[in-house]
């Protein structure tokens, strides 16, 4: 028995057998052909590329079943890869003139084009590579009749173990027999851990080279709360987790029944309680924890995920689906954040010095005005679909704000021009996330129809630290008194002008926080779907009064660290008082 | 043979999607198209001959067309890439 630490990425428990997902290079077997048989050669690899063409048909209609017509679009480019000239004409050329089999043919073939992808200079079209090799690996396979391994889950209950997971293949493994996830790569935003979470099912990433480690077959204990797996665990162990499951399932049974119930303080303040999620899939666990609307909805994934800029169709449809899932409640999309973490060579952002302050969020949309129009006539005919709101990443004035909501006139005029069906009266807004916004939010609370303070932001630039530096991350203080003092400022500032406010940060999902975000005076707080239940506990149990007061005492501390031992010792006082109550009710 | 010369309209360039809907456009016709950018030449029917290119966006690509129907695969093409790769809602 042994234990290996990764990042927990999806809460959960569970004891079962690895099954690996390897990208094994296929086989390619070395054969002469003989001139009498370079016909019969040629015809095997037409139907070779026949089966592959079948197979990412297949492939592409359980995507867009699974997740949606915009995740099936990723493969469209493989099927025109197969008919290439350049993939096609020159393995049968090599087949006719070099007398090799069609595995090499192909393959050299392949091993051409990559050079030439190669040897252009821009990342995009180097990544290009990728979806060749996928496609000459599906030939390869077709030829030599293995079958893709990805394109079959596992048989029997299992713990998913690869070195990393593309969108492509998580839906390719599907969902039926998959216990948990492990992964060499990936953070908690990572793909395969968004996925997880919406799926209910434990998910342990970046653990480096050990999840590529494990045989297959071999018994794993998959903790999602830690993040720690134990490698053939013994019985103690096996017992532990499934007692740790049964806990869990318990508590998430009682909180689940809080899922109809308002999110309301007993002295009668409503607050609410809204999901951030970036895929559409997602959208039934935040409904199923009682999301009230999505109050942050990432649109970056439609440009990530592909490496290429989704058209204004499939911007409507994936944007419109989200809409109409959420069935009435309301839904707030937030345009394109490039930039800072989030780099897309792509897109023409080159990696700088200091991106957190360089060009990203609202800078690059209003550089890019192509691309920014699209998504915003997506938005606005989305909207159509449903309750929507848009808001802009990065807003550090008014002239930012001021020209994208021109751009915004422009569209909706275009719209109207063309006769497309959309939503006139979408209210625009802004995410508050740099000081400077947050010092004139009175002037830009007048532009605008609501705020929504992004807290992950907000805190490294007014503590002037970065996120990404582990050097200097314990700055990290949503209890600073800058901190405090800023968001109470923000929130005055919306009341003044008689605009909501909401929270989408990190912070909303701390349960620890909940009622200090209560007695700063949130109408909205945003956060993961898995975190929901329990924030709407502390607001069912903690009255308004006693959260303003506690804000008070709190904002009123010299130093970060008293603040946050006030807070734990105020937490461990209710918490004994609720314990007292419940034994003597 | 005809020729001409077009600006590419897509914000990001040939990428591969654009490269894909240039292939859909030109395999609807019959003539032998080439695309010359940069010292390279590549057909217009073939997508990772074209995503080779790495034809940036404001650069200047020199399209040549032979056959029975190279003036009209000649003029969509412009459209194609110096207009409507710009519109990604035109994408068919």
């Amino acid at each position: 028995m042994r234990t290996l630490q990764g990042i927990a990425a999806s809460p959960g428990y569970a004891v079962g057998p690895v099954f690996r997902v390897t990208r094994r290079a296929p086989a390619l077997p070395q054969r002469a052909i003989a001139a009498g048989d370079i016909d019969a050669e040629i015809d095997r690899f037409r139907r070779a590329v026949a089966r592959a063409r079948a197979e990412i048909r297949r492939l592409m209609e359980k995507l867009e079943r699974e997740l949606g017509p915009e995740e099936a679009r990723i493969l469209d480019s493989h099927l025109l890869i197969l008919e290439d000239e350049l993939t096609w004409d020159r393995t049968i050329e090599r087949i006719r003139v070099e007398g090799v089999g069609a595995e090499i043919a192909f393959s050299r073939a392949c091993a051409d084009i990559a050079v030439q992808l190669r040897d252009t200079r821009d990342t995009v079209f180097r990544e290009r590579v990728n979806d060749l090799r996928d496609v000459e690996e599906r030939v390869l396979r077709a030829l030599t009749g293995e079958e893709s391994p990805a394109v079959a889950g596992p048989a029997q209950p299992s713990v998913v173990a690869a070195a990393n997971l593309t969108p492509s293949e998580t839906a390719a493994i599907g969902r039926v027999n998959v216990l948990a996830f492990v992964t060499d790569d990936g953070t908690q935003t990572s793909h395969v851990a968004i996925l997880a979470r919406s799926l209910g099912v434990p998910a342990v990433v970046g653990l480096g080279g050990a999840a590529t480690g494990l045989d297959e077959g071999q018994i794993v204990a998959v903790d999602g709360m830690s993040g720690e797996i134990t490698v053939e665990p013994d019985a103690a162990a096996v017992e532990r987790c499934r007692v740790l499951g049964l806990q869990q399932r318990r508590v998430d049974l009682r909180l689940a029944g809080l899922r109809d119930a308002p999110a309301i303080t007993p002295d009668g303040r409503r607050v609410a309680l809204l999901a951030n999620i970036e895929l559409p899939v997602e959208v039934e666990e935040a409904l199923a924890r009682g999301a009230e609307g999505i109050g942050l909805l990432r649109t970056e994934y439609l440009y990530f995920q592909h490496h290429d800029i989704p058209s204004e169709e499939e911007q409507v449809a994936a944007y419109a689906d989200v809409i109409r899932r959420m069935a009435g409640r309301f839904v707030i999309l937030r345009t394109l954040d490039v930039g800072g973490d989030k780099v897309s060579r792509y897109l023409g952002a080159k990696r700088e010095y200091n991106p957190f302050l360089g060009w990203r969020g609202i800078r690059f949309c209003l550089a890019n005005r192509v691309l920014f129009k699209a998504q915003v006539r997506a938005i606005y005919r989305a909207a159509a679909a449903g309750p929507a709101k848009l808001m802009f990443p990065m807003v550090t004035g008014l002239d930012e704000l001021r020209a994208a909501r021109e751009l915004c006139e422009e569209c909706r005029d275009e719209l109207a021009r063309e006769g497309r069906e959309h939503d006139g009266e979408l209210p625009i807004g802004i995410m508050v996330e740099t000081p400077s916004a947050a010092v004139i939010a009175d002037l830009l609370a007048r532009e605008c129809a609501f705020f929504s303070v992004g807290t992950n932001d907000l805190i490294q630039y007014t503590l002037a630290m970065d996120r990404t530096n582990s050097r200097v991350s314990y700055l990290y203080q949503p209890l600073h008194p800058a901190v405090l003092r800023t968001l109470r400022g923000v929130i005055d500032a919306a009341h003044a002008a008689g605009i909501p406010v909401g929270l989408c940060g990190e912070m909303g999902s701390e349960t620890r926080y909940a009622e200090v975000l209560l007695g700063l005076g949130f109408d909205e707080i945003s956060m993961h779907s898995a975190a929901l239940p329990k924030i709407k506990q502390v607001i069912r149990w903690t009255p308004w009064a006693e959260a303003s007061e506690l804000v008070s005492r709190l904002a009123a501390m010299g130093t970060a660290d008293e603040a946050a031992a006030h807070l734990a010792g105020h937490i461990e006082q209710k918490k004994r008082l609720r314990h007292y109550r419940e034994d003597h009710a | 043979m005809k020729e001409t010369t077009a600006t590419v309209a897509d914000p990001v360039g040939f990428h591969l999607r654009a490269a894909g809907r240039i292939v859909k456009l030109t395999k609807k016709f019959a003539s032998e198209v080439t695309i010359r950018f940069n010292g390279r030449s590549a057909n217009a029917k073939s997508i990772m001959g074209l995503a080779s290119l790495a034809a940036e966006c404001g650069s200047s690509v020199d399209i040549e067309a032979d056959g029975p129907d190279e003036a009209q695969v000649l003029e969509a093409l412009v459209q194609l890439i110096a207009v409507d790769l710009a519109h990604p809602e035109q994408d068919a």
